[in-house]
């Protein structure tokens, strides 16, 4: 209305649109820039992240609601065949594994009799909550999982999380309601373990393709073999000793290389799996501090594992 | 096909209301996080892109780089990924749709899922680029089938936020 009114050097306010299409362009390139290092070296973004997975995992319940549904209903006509065999093989098994358990039972009972006599802490005291996979990660690059227990359940960033048949990975982020876990088969997840037949200790660590693993930095004349089992050796302080972890597959002493090539698989159903466990004592908690005392005041406001674990998830 | 083509008797154009906008970028956004896992996840196109994309045409002066930051934040918070990964990409791609809108316009959607294609192809090197900073394992090959299916996708996201647009004349006049 009062047009005439606007000074004749400034442009319409109808053709006044804020800065040029460049400029912003340029402005959210940065920014997005600067978020990115914000969050991978410094984790500045970390409740923004968690505040907003928080709001957002309601949504994605609803999103993943009917594909459950469509899950529950095939179940729920599959064939009593069928069902019939998991239940046996199911029955089968659960004897097996229970003939084992008692024997574990009288070994680590004889275990901790003798870690008393040398006043070594119990170490084989595990307590788990078991949770249910609500979604695989949707980031094709990197190999995670969202489990449905959280902060709320005692699920904390670097607790080790296995299924009926060996370790999956390592918890990396947690929000009230879910966590994420990133598995062992993760470019550069790292896992550390002891050849079963010899005691021989080695660090597996994820190629992030095929669902293998790998073990860099042996010599050649490593004594390693193909069906060599991997258990975790615990001397990490995140994962418990004793946790069956991989199957050497292939081990290539190339005459020409420093290190032997060697290929492993994990026993756990890494990628295929419903229900798993969180390991929630942490044996970490148990050991002596070696630092010295001034970084010990940083310590004690992040255990390693936590931090191993955010360097894992911002990545 | 056209989409400048005259409406189809009885059905106008509406202009679209804001939360028409707000509710087809959340529909898709819900399809990007459906479940997909292995090949599809490999393969799926990015949903909310493409509607990001078509309400920068149709609509520049609500949708433009600032929306589309925030969308591509609220994608990597959703992904898992870096914050600010998708929010680059995104950005870059409102900027090129924005500079091109009145050319891409001037074409039906068939011809306009060519000039989207490279598009999406730079947002998908830049975030492959993006990844294998950050040291991570590049996909399979399979992977960069995801921008050839996402322009294959346009004409039928297009025809359905079309779609979505259109009332009835009678509506209109009563």
């Amino acid at each position: 209305m009062n047009r005439a009114r606007v000074k004749v050097n400034q442009p319409p306010v109808f053709f006044n649109r804020g800065p040029s299409p460049l400029t912003r362009l340029m402005f959210y390139s940065l920014l997005s820039l600067a978020a990115m290092i914000a969050d991978h070296r410094f984790n500045y973004l970390y409740s923004v992240r968690q505040a907003v997975s928080t709001i957002l995992y309601p949504a994605e319940r609803i999103i993943i609601s009917p594909v459950s549904a469509y899950q529950n209903v095939v179940a729920y006509f599959s064939n009593q065949d069928a069902l019939l065999k998991e239940n046996t093989a199911l029955k089968t098994r659960l004897t097996e594994q229970a003939a084992q358990a008692q024997r574990t039972l009288t070994i680590e009972a004889e275990y901790n009799r003798l870690l008393a006599l040398i006043n070594a802490s119990d170490r084989l005291n595990t307590k788990g909550v078991v949770a249910e996979v609500v979604h695989a990660g949707r980031n094709p690059f990197s190999r995670k999982i969202v489990i449905n227990r959280g902060s709320n359940d005692n699920v904390r960033a670097g607790l080790p999380v296995i299924d009926s048949t060996g370790v999956i990975g390592q918890v990396t982020a947690v929000t009230p309601f879910s966590a994420e876990i990133t598995l062992l088969t993760d470019k550069d997840q790292a896992i550390p373990v002891m050849v079963v037949r010899n005691g021989l200790r080695a660090v597996v660590f994820g190629t992030g393709k095929g669902g293998t693993l790998t073990i860099p930095f042996l010599p050649t004349n490593a004594d390693i073999q193909k069906d060599d089992h991997l258990v975790t050796s615990g001397i990490d302080g995140t994962y418990p000793p004793g946790l069956t972890v991989a199957t050497v597959t292939q081990v290539d002493y190339g005459s020409t290389l420093a290190f032997s090539h060697i290929t492993a698989v994990p026993t756990a159903g890494v990628e295929n799996y419903r229900y798993l466990m969180v390991l929630t004592t942490h044996p970490g908690e148990n050991y002596p501090k070696t630092q010295s005392p001034e970084t010990n005041d940083k310590q004690n406001k992040e255990t390693g594992a936590a931090r191993r674990a955010r360097g894992g998830r911002s990545r | 096909m056209n989409a400048r083509m005259p409406t189809p008797e009885g059905v106008i154009r509406n202009e679209p209301t804001a939360s028409l906008v707000l509710i087809s970028l959340a529909l898709a956004l819900c399809v990007n996080l459906l479940p997909w896992q292995g090949v599809p996840l490999l393969v799926r196109p990015d949903f909310l892109l493409l509607a990001l994309i078509y309400w920068c045409i149709e609509e520049p002066h609500r949708v433009g780089a600032t929306g589309a930051f925030f969308t591509g934040l609220l994608m990597d918070i959703a992904e898992g990924s870096l914050m600010g990964q998708n929010a680059l990409i995104y950005s870059l791609a409102a900027y090129l749709v924005l500079h091109f809108r009145l050319r891409i316009l001037s074409f039906n959607w068939v011809s306009q899922a060519l000039h989207i294609f490279p598009i999406l192809c730079l947002g998908q090197a830049i975030f492959v680029l993006e990844q294998a900073i950050l040291g991570a394992a590049l996909p399979s090959p399979l992977y960069f089938l995801r921008t050839v299916l996402g322009a294959a996708v346009w004409p039928i996201l297009a025809w359905v936020l079309e779609f979505a647009r259109r009332r009835p004349q009678k509506d209109h006049l009563a």
